[in-house]
C-alpha cells in the first residue's frame, strides 16, 4: 500500500510532440501513455476564439483519480485503444469483455447516482 | 437521474458507447440480475445491457452495497461488452461537445502477436434500423 501512495513521475509540461519514436523501456513515464495520439486542434468557438482553444488543445493527463501504479501493476490488465472519428485517441485499461466494437460516442454527465431503491424501501428504512 | 446499472440496460443507448463522466464507477457494484418485480427486472430499465461500449475514468474492482451481488466487469464479461477505464472522460466529454456528435471504436490489442490494436469498420446507429433487430413479437404484461 505504501508503494502506490509514492508520487508518480512528474507529468510533462509540454505536449510530446514526436510520437513515431517508442518511449525507452527503461526510463517508463507513466504519464505518456495518455493519450497513444497527440489530439488534433479540433476548432474553436464560432463566437468567442479563445473560448475552447485551452481545453481542447491542452494535453489530456489521466485523470487524478486514476492510480497507475495500481493499474499496471495489476495482473491481466489490457489495454484498449479508444479511437474517435476526428482522429485523436485514448488508451485505457480494459475491464469488459476482449472485444473491440464500434459505435457512437454519448456522454452522461450526472453526478447524483441513485442506485436502484424502490420508494417504499426508504419507508421501511 | 440514475446510476451505471440503469443506464447501460437503458434501450435508448442500442449501438452507442456510453461515457460516464463521474469520476468513479463500479463501486457499488451490480444488483441481483434476476430478480423479478412484476414480470419485469427489478433494478434495471430492460432484461441485457444495450450500450456497445463503456468507457469511464476510475473503475473500482471492489464494491459494496447492499444489494449487489457482483462486479460491473463482470457483467460486462458475461454479456460481451467491452469497457475502458482510465480514460479523461471529461476531457472526452468536451471534445464530443465541441465537435457535435462523433463515432468511435474500442479496439482491443492484437491477439496475433503483433504490436497494434484490432481494426474494424466504423457504425452508426444512426443509420441502422435499430428496431428491426428488436423483439418481433409483442409482449402483454
Amino acid at each position: 500500500m505504501a508503494d502506490r501512495l509514492q508520487p508518480l513521475t512528474t507529468p510533462p509540461t509540454t505536449p510530446r510532440t514526436n510520437f513515431s519514436t517508442p518511449l525507452s523501456p527503461s526510463s517508463p513515464r507513466l504519464y505518456n501513455t495518455f493519450p497513444l495520439v497527440p489530439p488534433a486542434i479540433v476548432g474553436t468557438h464560432p463566437r468567442n476564439p479563445t473560448r475552447h482553444s485551452h481545453a481542447i488543445t491542452e494535453y489530456p493527463l489521466p485523470p487524478a483519480t486514476l492510480d497507475l501504479n495500481y493499474a499496471q501493476g495489476n495482473q491481466g490488465t489490457q489495454k484498449v485503444l479508444l479511437e474517435l472519428a476526428d482522429g485523436s485517441s485514448f488508451t485505457g485499461f480494459s475491464f469488459g469483455a476482449q472485444k473491440s466494437v464500434s459505435g457512437e460516442l454519448v456522454f452522461q454527465t450526472g453526478m447524483i447516482f441513485l442506485p436502484s431503491l424502490p420508494s417504499e424501501w426508504i419507508i421501511d428504512l | 437521474m440514475v446510476g451505471y446499472p440503469e443506464s447501460i440496460t437503458d434501450p435508448s443507448y442500442q449501438g452507442q458507447i456510453l461515457v460516464i463522466t463521474f469520476p468513479l464507477v463500479g463501486n457499488y457494484g451490480v444488483p441481483p440480475r434476476d430478480t423479478v418485480l412484476d414480470g419485469l427486472p427489478a433494478f434495471f430499465e430492460s432484461s441485457r445491457i444495450h450500450i456497445a461500449g463503456l468507457v469511464v475514468a476510475t473503475y473500482s474492482e471492489q464494491y459494496s452495497h447492499y444489494l449487489a451481488n457482483s462486479a460491473l466487469g463482470d457483467w460486462l464479461k458475461e454479456q460481451g461488452i467491452p469497457g475502458i477505464w482510465g480514460v479523461d472522460t471529461r476531457a472526452l466529454t468536451k471534445r464530443i461537445r465541441v465537435k457535435g456528435s462523433m463515432l468511435g471504436k474500442l479496439r482491443q490489442q492484437n491477439t496475433s502477436g503483433e504490436i497494434g490494436w484490432e481494426d474494424l469498420e466504423w457504425q452508426d446507429p444512426n443509420v441502422e434500423n435499430l428496431v428491426a433487430q428488436g423483439k418481433s413479437d409483442p409482449c402483454l404484461y
